[in-house]
């Protein structure tokens, strides 16, 4: 039944779920979460608001009631609370985050709650030519 | 044709009297009508007040047969708002005495609406301990095991 529920929180609360207690941890990395969701037609995407990484979450059954906007939950997501964020790009679940210095990319998998670092550099070899690097 | 009618006894040994086709939303109460038909079904782990909730749900929820009755007429979108309102009302302990009793006589649609429920209350609160001042949710972790699930979990700088 634990896990009835859990398939049907949203990604952006998995941090605070893990960190509840032993039992709840240890659900949430045999279950993943939010699971249901394309069942219950919901739409969660991200966006930015200065500089800062938000969740959107709306009902997609909503636009079919009788008034003509649907009223989305936007959550600013504190994974990413340190760093501005000016670009963001999203794939299968995997969440590209471009930060304001453009000095690094967060590869954020919203699916196991991970994060990553790359380090963007650029080094110039000559007058003309420049050297684009990643460090992970 | 007058409709079969059947007999549930709370824990507290209060009879409810529900018509059969409200009832049977069940899968174990359906079953145990046919095992058992003319017979009162005690359900020993059920409170008056949450078989009352449980019922109240099922009367909304019955799809009549016969065509005649106005319960049925209720569309899918008015009873997604009536389901809404039906879990908001209740608070959290109810709801999670409502969660275990759709569970345990099997109700898929009432286990749906219910377990969505805690679902956005986990998701409303901002914190853990916000999560477990709401669930009553002892904190198990020593200093270090919180200090590395935040270093897994969070943006690591």
């Amino acid at each position: 039944m634990t896990k009835e529920i859990f398939s049907r929180v949203p990604l952006t609360s998995l941090s605070a779920v893990r960190s509840t207690c032993r039992n709840w941890n240890s659900i949430s990395k045999s279950q993943v979460l939010c699971e249901s969701t394309a069942g219950r037609k919901q739409f969660l995407g991200f966006m930015l608001k200065d500089f800062r990484v938000c969740s959107m979450k709306f009902d997609l059954q909503g636009i079919r009631s009788k008034e003509n906007f649907v009223h989305p939950s936007i959550k600013q997501v504190s994974v990413f609370d340190q760093v501005g964020i000016s670009q963001i790009f999203q794939c299968e679940g995997l969440l590209l985050c471009v930060t304001k210095d453009k000095s690094r990319l967060l590869v954020w998998n919203l699916y196991l709650g991970q994060t990553m670092v790359i380090k963007l550099g650029v080094s110039s070899l000559t007058k003309r030519r420049k050297l684009l690097w990643l460090s992970i | 044709m007058s409709k079969k009618m059947i007999v549930l006894k709370s824990s507290e040994g209060v009879s409810f009297v529900v018509e059969e086709a409200v009832a049977r939303q069940s899968k174990i109460i359906s079953f145990l009508v046919e095992e058992f038909p003319d017979r009162e079904l005690p359900l020993t782990n059920m409170t008056s007040e949450i078989l009352r909730k449980t019922i109240e749900y099922c009367k909304k929820h019955v799809v009549e047969d016969d065509g005649g009755g106005d319960s049925s007429s209720s569309s899918s979108g008015d009873l997604k708002e009536w389901d809404v309102k039906f879990v908001a009302e209740i608070d959290q302990p109810r709801l999670m005495d409502l969660l275990m009793a759709a569970n345990y006589l099997d109700i898929p649609s009432l286990l749906d609406v219910t377990c969505q429920k805690v679902a956005d209350t986990i998701a409303a609160c901002n914190d853990e301990k916000e999560i477990r001042a709401t669930f009553n949710i002892e904190n198990d972790f020593t200093e270090e095991e919180v200090e590395a699930i935040r270093m897994e979990n969070q943006y690591p700088i």
